[in-house]
């Protein structure tokens, strides 16, 4: 068989005018089979055959001139972007309609995939050479638990790998910042090692970074490095800030230098506001003199986090490998000291930029999300075509008429793309302000941790790409029905054509119309999962009152207090809220429940004294299962005076039901029995006092954990969270709260203030926003789905008047025309709906991550988002049904 | 008929039929003019070409047989006419005789060109 050239080049070629179409087609074909398709391959003589249609077209539409007048194909002319607007302006609503969702599909997927891009994808800004870092975590294999490294371990493990070309370590950390002048506030900064800014080929803007000795060694000095927004902000671009004194957690500190101003840190939603030099790292802590706070000997603190050059040429593998093997010496010959490693392994994870616990939340939030926003797009994209094939159909007509007058192929063809662009232009732009407005409200939803970067700018690639696709959408839906109608001035055929184009039209904008009520299922199936879920997780009891309680945070740590001082400090502000007017209950507490952190210890079987058993752990007084309103249901809890550690030395401690029954098989046995417990490392000998219920203190999707609450003078640190039960308004409570500090110690300031409820609501926040988001696009969708529909219904049903009049002439009833008109819709609603369900069913997987108390498969929900689809499709072919039964006969009869 | 004179391209159209004679049809005109004067034209341009030829009286055109590659649609070849060739013989004398002896410097003034864009 003789090969063919490709259909769109010969579609294309129809747009010609009809005597030179026939040649310039024939040429075309001759070439492509004789020379081009046996010289060049398939793919390139395609290729070929489609431009040259493409420039033969162009050729001809700038060709004035020829024989015949009546095929003289003129320029285009600002006479079709006329005839365009005018025709769109026939239907100002539905054009509104079009432009307006295709700017929403515009600008949510450019928004969404911008996020997307700023928090997954795109290269750390400022960072060089980014491919060939990577982090490193030692992770304890049964507990999941990391451990940092101490600065004499880090220097060692990079040593003895040769596939670790630069090695360095850093922590995150959250300091107490005042300036003369200025008023105090908190700042997050980042404690770094000798060697961390040079691997990351970051270079000060003002003044200098400091060096690997000011960074590492024990009397380096206090140095710190601000960031570029930190000196724009808080400094007001003070011109002399290099040399500027600053105090961090109530030490000075000398600004050596500004950051350069891309580098915010080296994770993408990084907002650092300072370094310090590791040197410092004690000093800051006020570690010094307490057992392994020292920055140098093989006591040294374990607080750095890794970051490692990856040799050139070297693997991953080989690098886990070098540093396991690494370890393993430096555990055998330190074992007083690197214990803690024996069992850890590492895991380079290459690349930086996300931290693996903001990844594992993020991604399958913006997985999803981007999702949605695709439908999103191709359900406008869908919508904008139909409107398009529509407003063809309605003017064939017209067309046919233009084109017995003799109007070129190319005016009309011009019309269409003019038609198009009207429409897709604007949207464009109204998109880019969507996702400009999109994007603002997507770093404030609550998706993201508080105190992120909020990056607001708009990816211009991701933008060029949403605008592309419905530019291209609107351009090739408005001109198909130029091709479909390509034979319309043919007078005789003008019946045929007119039936056999208005078919294929129908069939086209049906197809549109079953794609977009499909996309609407899958959408609204989608929506109907993530609002079970929020409406699951909020009615999750977490076991506890949390109405009424107040979380007060209050830390005299960096104010240098320790050991015994913190207890003494937390016991005179626990007695002082105490007395204060309409307190019911105070409680101190180490890790609240839905608090920034967790703890973690381990508790020896009593048992199997093999085995260690890990639970959660919080450092509490005694009134704090009152405060919280869980009590105790076996023995008692600990008091304040009555020192938490009895003649024996031992710890008093209060079980949670679910660790008593797995330590001891029932509650009631668990009472006065002794434990041995590991904190950090450290033997701690405990003695259940009581036993009290189980409460979720974190995570709502889970079960409560096993916890042990440790009497509260033993806890290992200074910063703590009053838990205050009181009828009286925050506000009001906070401020005589901040003065009960300062009675005690003017320089300890108040930390965040927040009611407990409200602690509690934040831990879905996530999964109410993003129910809400999807909503508002699952509605979209689903209008669009049904004025979609409406038009094709009503289009349908408009050409049938002739055969409805008959129908009605004889004798047909008007629920018999009603049904016939349903049927018609019904058959694409089914279409949808079947497509949907297996497109929801494909898309599931994504979900399974985020459902909670639901399956992503559940019948119900899809069976409720195929009943709301069926009854957008009934709805939408309700009117055009009525009006087909209101046709009268004999006008329909009488118009033939 | 017009004394307006030959684009570029025109001359190139009229020559390749003058050039290949009875089997001037749109797809060796093409290829005359893409293989000699290096020109890549579209099979769109050689028609608006001659059909604007055509109306000035310079080329002729007759539709016949087809080949079993072109799907059953006629060939329209073209034949050269006194008054194309008249006008065709005008322009080219008068660029050639301008030409005469200039060659030589002709090219050395734009490789001249060429080196100077460089440095």
């Amino acid at each position: 068989m003789t090969p063919r050239p490709p259909a769109v080049g010969r579609a294309i070629l129809r747009l010609l005018p009809s005597p030179h179409r026939d040649f310039v087609t024939g040429d075309l074909t001759e070439e492509y089979v004789d020379t081009v398709l046996p010289e060049r391959g398939r793919l390139r003589a395609d290729s070929w055959f489609v431009g040259q249609s493409v420039r033969s077209v162009w050729s001809f539409a700038r060709y004035r001139g020829g024989p015949s007048r009546s095929e003289r194909v003129a320029r285009p002319s600002a006479r079709e972007v006329r005839y365009a607007f005018r025709g769109l302006m026939r239907r100002p609503g539905h054009s509104a309609l079009a432009v307006v969702t295709l700017a929403v599909g515009i600008g949510t997927a450019t928004s969404v995939f911008s996020v997307t891009d700023a928090v997954l994808l795109r290269d750390v800004p400022g960072v060089e050479g980014q491919e060939a870092l990577a982090t490193v975590s030692f992770s304890h294999p049964r507990t999941g638990g990391e451990s940092p490294i101490s600065l004499p371990n880090l220097r060692d493990l990079g040593e003895a790998s040769p596939a670790v070309a630069e090695i360095a370590g850093f922590t995150r950390a959250l300091f107490q910042l005042s300036i003369e002048g200025l008023p105090a506030r908190s700042g997050w900064s980042q404690i770094v090692t000798g060697g961390y800014f040079e691997m990351l080929g970051v270079a000060a803007s003002q003044g200098r970074l400091f060096t690997r000795e000011e960074a590492e060694s024990m009397d380096g000095a206090p140095l710190a490095v601000v960031s570029d927004a930190f000196w724009r902000g808080t400094l007001q671009r003070d011109p002399e800030v290099v040399g500027r004194s600053l105090r961090i957690n109530g030490l000075p500190f000398t600004i050596v230098g500004v950051m350069q101003p891309d580098f915010r840190g080296i994770e993408r939603l990084d907002s650092l506001d300072l370094w310090v030099p590791a040197s410092q790292h004690v000093a800051l802590r006020h570690g010094q003199g307490i057992p392994g706070w020292e920055l140098e000997g093989r006591g040294a603190a374990h607080f750095a986090n890794t970051i490692i050059r990856i040799d050139e040429g070297a693997q991953i593998d080989d690098t886990e490998e070098q540093l396991q093997a690494a370890m393993t010496n430096l555990v055998e010959a330190y074992p007083d000291h690197n214990e803690r490693y024996a069992e850890a392994v590492p895991t380079v994870d290459a690349g930086i930029g996300i931290s693996a616990s903001d990844r594992s939340r993020l991604a399958p939030t913006l997985q999803v999300l981007a999702g949605l926003v695709v439908m999103i797009l191709l359900v406008t994209c869908a919508n904008v075509a139909n409107l398009l094939v529509l407003r063809a159909l309605q003017r064939r007509d017209e067309t046919v008429l233009r084109r017995a007058l003799g109007a070129a192929r190319a005016h009309l063809f011009f019309q269409n793309l003019a038609e198009a662009l009207i429409l897709a232009l604007p949207a464009v732009l109204l998109g880019l302000m969507i996702a400009v407005g999109v994007n603002g409200v997507m770093w404030s939803s609550g998706l993201f941790p508080t105190g992120v970067a909020t990056h607001t700018t708009i990816d211009a690639r991701v933008f060029a790409f949403a605008a592309a696709l419905g530019i291209l959408t609107a351009c090739t839906f408005g001109l198909l029905p130029a091709l479909l109608h390509r034979d319309a001035h043919q007078h005789r055929a003008v019946q045929a054509a007119r039936r056999a184009s208005s078919r294929s039209a129908t069939l086209l904008q049906g197809g549109l119309s079953v794609v977009q009520l499909a996309l609407s299922l899958a959408l609204v199936g989608s929506v109907l999962l993530l609002a079970r879920t929020s409406s699951n997780l909020t009615s999750v009891d977490p076991g506890f009152v949390s109405e009424g309680v107040v979380a007060i945070e209050v830390d005299p740590g960096p104010q240098g207090y320790r050991g015994e001082e913190v207890s003494d400090f937390r016991a005179a502000l626990v007695d002082r809220v105490g007395s204060i007017d309409g307190v019911e209950a105070v409680a101190a507490s180490g890790f609240p429940p839905f608090g920034h952190i967790a703890m973690q210890l381990e508790v020896r079987e009593p048992s199997d004294p093999s085995q260690m058993l890990t639970s959660r752990a919080d450092w509490v007084t005694g009134s704090f299962f009152d405060a919280i309103g869980i009590g105790i249901s076996h023995g008692r809890p600990f008091t304040l005076e009555e020192s938490t550690i009895d003649a024996e030395g031992r710890t008093a401690v209060v079980l949670s039901r679910s660790l008593a029954e797995r330590l001891f098989g029932a509650p009631e046995r668990a009472v006065n029995q002794s434990l041995d417990v590991a904190v950090f490392g450290q033997p701690m000998e405990a003695f259940v006092v009581g036993v009290t219920a189980d409460i979720i203190d974190a995570n709502l999707r889970r079960e409560p954990h096993p916890k042990m609450y440790v009497a509260m003078p033993g806890s290992p640190q200074s910063f703590t969270t009053l838990l205050v039960r009181t009828q009286r308004p925050t506000q009001a409570l906070a401020a005589e709260v901040r003065s009960a500090v300062e009675e005690i110690d003017s320089n300890i300031p108040l930390g965040s203030v927040a009611e407990l409820e409200d602690l509690v609501a934040n831990a879905t926040v996530r999964e109410r926003t993003f129910a809400r988001l999807s909503a508002l696009l699952a509605a979209i969708a689903l209008l669009l789905a049904g004025v979609g529909l409406y038009s094709v219904v009503a289009y349908a049903a408009a050409q049938r008047r002739r055969e409805f009049g008959i129908r009605l002439a004889v004798g047909a009833s008007s629920v018999g025309i009603t049904r016939l008109v349903l049927r018609h819709s019904l058959v694409f609603g089914a279409l949808g709906v079947g497509l949907g369900v297996a497109v929801f069913l494909a898309g599931s997987r994504l979900l399974a991550g985020i459902v909670f108390g639901v399956a992503s498969t559940d019948p119900l929900t899809l069976a409720g988002a195929a009943t709301l689809l069926l009854m957008v499709t009934v709805a939408a072919s309700l009117a055009p049904a009525l009006s087909a039964t209101r046709v009268d006969p004999a006008v329909t009869l009488r118009s033939e | 008929m017009t004394t307006r004179g030959l684009g570029e391209f025109e001359q190139l159209l009229l020559f390749a039929v003058l050039r290949l004679g009875n089997d001037a049809y749109g797809v060796r005109i093409r290829q005359e003019i893409t293989n000699r004067a290096g020109k890549d034209v579209s099979a769109g341009a050689v028609y608006t070409g001659l059909d604007r030829l055509q109306s000035r009286g310079f080329v002729s055109s007759e539709e016949a047989e087809s080949a079993p590659s072109r799907g059953g649609r006629r060939r329209k070849y073209y034949r050269l006419e006194p008054a194309g060739a008249r006008a065709l013989e005008s322009t080219y004398s008068k660029v050639r005789s301008m030409a005469e002896g200039t060659l030589d410097e002709l090219r050395a003034v734009a490789a001249e060109g060429k080196a100077g864009g460089l440095s």
